[in-house]
């Protein structure tokens, strides 16, 4: 009840005013749920104050009863709701104090769930991927054992080319019906793909311009120490179209470089040789370690060599009945675990096919 | 190839550091690797302490008769005469020689401090070549020429320090195999001018033409296009002058005598290897550049007996092989201390011939490494004419006049087509017209800007074409694309905008690699670790899976050139790369790990490919390279916590896994006992795994428990390992098919609960199946939540509890509704399977 409707019961009905703020005090003093139904029997009960004056009403001469009646009622709502209050607020109040003494220990370990981890090289390849596919690429994919001729010779690496030796091929034993036995191990047409840019001949043989893709697999050379597997990954790029230019693969190569190693990384060409690229270009990457000023991780030069790529070879082009009139393109390639090792400072190569969970679970 | 700095700057006139032309050569194309600081150490003080000076009195020791006791003049600045203390015996008092001053760092780290030698104070040191590291043992000091100024800085004459620039070069540019070839580099690329070349001939030419001394022949031309020789008479065989030491050491190679040291330094300066034979040693006064003979045998200079066969290239007198030409020498017609009269040879040999002759005879020489990249015939002149020059110079000798040459046929000047604006349309920079004939001249081309008659002289620069010829040199221009390059590399790359291409496609993954993604996220999810093995596997590596004979999983792609035997076969499952990773971190005492690969098996079955006929002789083809997923289980998903006991891995969890990454290709998929498959999967438990059939793709795969004996034969004694093999390329077609809305249902469903006790042989599949049947329209689901056996329940019977899960679509099921469906389940099962309700 609000003061002022107090003043104006205490005008105008003392009486009922002043049993009013007695049952009011008496609910509101009930220190548990016991004593509150008791205050409710004393305050509402049958044999309560209230009830009697409510039911003396027919007795009261006539010219009191409306005023008596409305406001009894009126007394009658507000001290059961007054009652409902202070139920709610005690039972509240117990709750918490049994709570106080429930403990238990938070920095106990949580229920082991089984988190499995996907390798380092796939979640390499599945960012190289989606940054690619956020340009328009599309994935290709290849065999790994792999015919001469898409390795080598249509991507200009005839046989005799001096850059073939750079290679260190896996040769493969072939299986020809029309072949006799003897001749098999001399053979030289099968062979483990020394680089995933055989599948750039083979995507141009399937379709015309503009091809815009991008491949990833496993690669293989005859060589192993600290920074060679015999079988590793690579990342191979491939744009051909109208007006593509040497500005465009840089432009490509710079954006790719910020999204997977973040920051500012600046990126540099610098010409190379490679048979199917022409002109052919190394790329670096600024250093993040020591932000280019010259450190041991980066042989104190600033920069880190990411890739090799360049601009499709006409010679190329030729393979495949492309005019190189018409069109131009970029081809690019760069190591899966090299990217993966600068990105997360792994030392050795090897860690990635030692499969120890230690090493996978990290990441 | 290793670059003294000294050395190119004789020859191009830089004035910058080695490391800003380090950075010079690494932007234009010339990648250098490293920077080499060899001698003392390069600081201005350090370097002054090495000065010219003269003996002006050597007397005897008082106190050792090993010693002399000198005076030596050595310049005002220096303090004019020291004392110093020697032990070599090779000089006397006049001879100019090389000192180091007290307070001098030398080569070796050794600081010279003022010494006391057997009582008389020495200052200084007169320094071997030894000291000045051009060799590895010097007899005596090194005698400098007398006109060399006495007081001056010994690095103005001599590098006594020397940064050597390390450059990896690359195989379509032999005209770098050179420092003057580098020396035009820079220049191109610094804008600076080149020195003429340093291939002047003798001044004095004497005696008998050289033809009266020696014939020549070519018997195969194609091998051996040019073959040229000059004679040189009188040559006292001997000790290199110093400077010429300090040059071969630092470029890396070993100082042996003035004669041979002459070749060598003039095929590091100029490319162009020689070769001097004793001239008294060739039998016949002629030589003869021909093919071995098969079975041919030549000892070399390294000692070893070579047998040669008829692709190699011998250069023979009239009775014996000399060289493996372009190759390496034999000892028969090598110079010696007592030649006096030489023969010297410079040739053009084939590239891919002296390639394939290096790879049969595993001998790789200088020489070799530069023919092997197809050098320039216009380089033989050159060669020669340099080294008779130093030969007569500094080996005493008269050069013959005249010189045998026998040249099939000059090479053909390529006269190439350019168009400048094609240039700035690939590089996407416009590079001035007037700039491109530049860097075009630097390079040695012959520029014609005139173009087609047709074409006006103030041709706009859009429509320009010119005419290049490309020196001899440059055997890799060929092509308007190849001067493109040169351009671009010369005018710089950092010159290149950032743009990106303007036509786009739309990206995307293709089915089966959304599959590829899927499938390992689903498995990485249920807690296993993604491993990637090595392909090659050993021949022996299924040994142990008694694999039926003629399994085409038995025959393997074989290499032929493997690292070792143990990576010499291609794999046909993944189980044994898997498993060999589970012994793995066993072994490195990690918990039994849970893996999974997916990747390409290798299989010659009736699925391999033909080579396209472009692409290979007939009848070639490739193998089948299906994409499978492996999982292995050797321990437990749920591991023991505070929390719980953890849950040991069993058939069910690997089921449990497989189900899941089916589900995660919204696929279901079916299990049904080996039988009589068993005979293809003869290293899983005949009654612990099953096969996976998935509707739409049929047979998937296998799944069970690895046979104890079979693990343990992999080394894995103590675990039970769980497998399964899916393939992915049967999967991939059917999965990933767009979900369709089902109703969720506006009524509640109602479960009933029934204990059915069977015979042990019938499968709980069957069951179900049974039940759903008989429960009709109104079955929703039923499934198996508990399995008991033993108590009261009949030996050779189980106890399968089942929930039947029931709703109807169009109204609230009453209690009349699940008993009629609950009776028909059970009499159905009473039926078919004599099952009885427990
Ligand atoms: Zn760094």
């Amino acid at each position: 009840m609000e003061d002022a409707e107090l003043q104006i019961l205490k005008q105008r009905a003392p009486g009922l005013a002043a049993l009013y703020t007695t049952a009011r005090d008496t609910i509101l003093r009930a220190a548990d749920v016991v004593a509150l139904e008791q205050a409710r029997v004393s305050t509402l009960g049958r044999k309560s104050a209230l009830t009697e004056l409510l039911r003396s009403i027919p007795t009261l001469p006539a010219e009191d009863r409306p005023l008596l009646g409305k406001g009894g009622n009126m007394v009658r709502r507000e001290l059961e709701g007054l009652v409902e209050e202070r139920e709610a607020e005690l039972r509240r109040q117990a709750l918490s104090a049994s709570l106080a003494h429930e403990r238990l220990d938070v920095t106990l370990p949580g229920q082991p769930f089984p988190a499995g981890h996907e390798h380092l090289i796939s979640q390499t390849m599945r960012e190289v991927e989606d940054i690619f596919i956020g340009l328009g690429y599309r994935i290709a994919e290849g065999p790994e054992v792999e015919l001469d001729y898409y390795n080598f010779t249509a991507l200009n690496t005839p046989p005799s080319h001096p850059a073939r030796s750079a290679h260190d091929t896996f040769w493969v034993v072939e299986q020809r019906e029309t072949m006799p036995e003897a001749v098999m191990d001399a053979d030289r047409g099968v062979l483990l793909r020394t680089h995933t840019s055989p599948v750039q001949v083979r995507v141009m043989e399937q379709q015309r311009p503009p091809v815009y893709v991008v491949c990833l697999g496993k690669v293989y050379r005859r060589d192993s120490d600290a920074t060679h597997t015999p079988m590793f990954h690579q990342v191979e790029g491939l744009v051909v179209d109208e007006g593509i230019t040497l500005a465009d693969l840089k432009g490509t190569l710079h954006h790719f470089t910020q999204e997977f190693f973040g920051g500012e990384r600046a990126i540099r060409m610098r010409p190379h040789f490679f048979p199917f690229t022409e002109p052919s270009i190394e790329v670096d990457v600024s250093c993040e370690l020591c932000g280019g000023k010259g450190c041991r991780s980066c042989k104190h030069s600033g920069w880190l060599e990411i890739m090799g790529a360049g601009m499709v070879d006409p010679a190329v082009y030729d393979f495949v009945d492309y005019d190189s009139e018409k069109v131009s393109g970029f081809a690019f390639g760069m190591g899966v675990e090299r990217m993966a090792m600068l990105k997360h400072g792994i030392p050795d190569l090897r860690l990635f096919y030692d499969n120890d969970v230690r090493f996978l679970r990290q990441f | 190839m290793r670059v003294p700095f000294s050395w190119v700057k004789e020859y191009v006139d830089w004035r910058g550091s080695v490391e800003e032309l380090a950075e010079l050569l690494t932007m234009s194309g010339t990648e250098v690797e490293g920077i080499d600081w060899v001698g003392a150490p390069a600081d201005p003080d350090n370097l002054s302490r090495f000065v010219v000076g003269k003996v002006l009195t050597r007397d005897k020791h008082p106190n050792a008769d090993k010693l002399s006791l000198c005076t030596v003049e050595v310049g005002e600045a220096h303090g004019g005469v020291h004392q110093i203390v020697c032990g070599a015996d090779n000089f006397q008092a006049g001879d100019t020689v090389a000192v180091s001053l007290t307070g001098a760092t030398l080569e070796s780290g050794l600081k010279l401090k003022k010494a006391n030698l057997r009582g008389v104070e020495s200052h200084g040191m007169m320094m071997s070549e030894q000291e000045l590291g051009y060799e590895e043992k010097s007899p005596g000091i090194v005698i400098l020429p007398d006109e060399w100024i006495v007081g001056a800085p010994l690095q103005d004459y001599l590098p006594v320090s020397e940064a050597v620039l390390e450059l990896e070069l690359t195989s379509n540019r032999p005209d770098c195999f050179s420092i003057y070839g580098i020396a035009r580099e820079v220049a191109a690329a610094a804008r600076l001018e080149l020195a003429p070349p340093p291939t002047a001939g003798p001044a004095v030419l004497g005696g008998a033409p050289a033809a009266e001394s020696l014939a020549v022949e070519v018997a195969d031309p194609d091998l051996c296009p040019r073959y040229a020789a000059q004679v040189i008479r009188g040559v006292r065989v001997g000790d290199s002058p110093a400077w010429l030491k300090a040059r071969l050491t630092h470029a890396g190679m070993r100082p042996i005598s003035n004669v041979v040291d002459v070749t060598n330094y003039v095929m590091l300066g100029w490319g162009q290897p020689l070769h001097a034979f004793d001239a008294g040693k060739i039998r016949g006064a002629k030589l003869v550049a021909r093919r071995a003979h098969v079975g041919e045998r030549i000892v070399t200079l390294d000692g070893m007996e070579r047998t040669l066969d008829d692709h190699m290239v011998v250069i023979a007198d009239v009775e014996r092989p000399l060289v493996i030409a372009g190759v390496f020498g034999s000892i028969d017609a090598e110079v010696d201390a007592h030649t006096t009269d030489l023969v010297l040879e410079a040739a053009n040999f084939s590239g891919p011939n002296i390639l394939r002759t290096e790879l049969h005879t595993g001998i790789r020489s200088e020489a070799s490494n530069r023919f092997e990249k197809g050098l320039d015939a216009n380089l033989v002149p050159g060669g020669l004419d340099f080294a008779s020059r130093l030969l007569a110079d500094l080996c005493g000798g008269v050069v013959a006049p005249g010189t045998v040459d026998v040249w099939s046929e000059a090479p053909s000047l390529p006269r190439l087509s350019y168009r400048p604006a094609k240039a700035d349309d690939l590089l996407g920079y416009a590079v001035p017209a007037q700039e491109q004939a530049g860097i075009l001249r630097r390079l040695e081309c012959e520029v014609d800007e005139g173009g087609a008659p047709s074409a006006p002289s103030h041709a706009a620069p859009s429509t320009a074409e010119w005419t290049i010829t490309p020196p001899t040199f440059r055997p890799d221009l060929v092509r308007e694309v190849d001067l493109i390059e040169e351009v671009g590399r010369i005018a710089g790359y950092d010159l290149a905008p950032e743009t990106l291409p303007r036509h786009r496609t739309a990206g995307g993954l293709t089915g089966p690699q959304q599959v590829r993604r899927a499938i390992r996220r689903a498995l990485a999810g249920c807690g296993l670790d993604e491993a990637i093995t090595y392909t090659f596997v050993a021949p022996d590596a299924l040994d142990p899976l008694g694999l039926p004979e003629g399994d085409v999983r038995l025959s393997p792609v074989k290499l032929s050139n493997p690292m070792s035997v143990e990576q010499s076969v291609m794999r046909t499952m993944l189980l044994p790369g898997l498993i060999g990773a589970v012994r793995a971190n066993v072994d490195r005492l990690n918990d039994p790990p849970n893996l999974f690969e997916i990747g390409s098996v290798y299989l010659w079955d009736d699925q391999t490919s033909p080579a396209p006929a472009q692409a290979a002789e007939p009848g070639a083809v490739l193998p089948h390279e299906p994409e499978a997923v492996g999982i292995v289980l050797a321990g437990p998903l749920e591991v023991e916590s505070w929390t719980g006991a953890g849950r040991p891995t069993d058939f069910s969890t690997l089921k449990g896994i497989v189900e899941a990454a089916l589900r995660a290709l919204r696929l279901t998929a079916d299990f049904v006992p080996l039988g009589d498959a068993v005979a293809h999967f003869p290293y899983l438990h005949p009654g612990k795994a099953a096969l996976v059939s998935v509707p739409g793709a049929g047979g998937v795969g296998a799944v069970g428990l690895l046979r104890p004996d079979v693990a343990a034969a992999y080394g894995v004694d103590d675990l039970k390992l769980y497998f399964a093999a899916l393939a992915l390329d049967r999967i991939a077609p059917v999965a990933l098919k767009t979900a369709t809305f089902e109703d969720l249902g506006a009524y509640p469903p109602a479960a009933q609960d029934l204990a059915v006790i069977v015979d042990r042989g019938i499968a709980a599949a069957d069951v179900i199946a049974v039940a759903r049947r008989a429960g009709g329209k109104l079955t929703r689901d039923v499934h198996v939540f508990d399995v008991y056996e033993g108590g009261q329940v009949p030996a050779d019977k189980r106890s399968l509890a089942l929930r039947v899960v029931m709703r109807s679509p169009e109204r609230t099921l009453s209690e009349r509704d699940i008993a009629g469906v609950r009776a028909k389940i059970l009499t159905a099962l009473e039926r078919e399977l004599a099952a009885a309700l427990r």
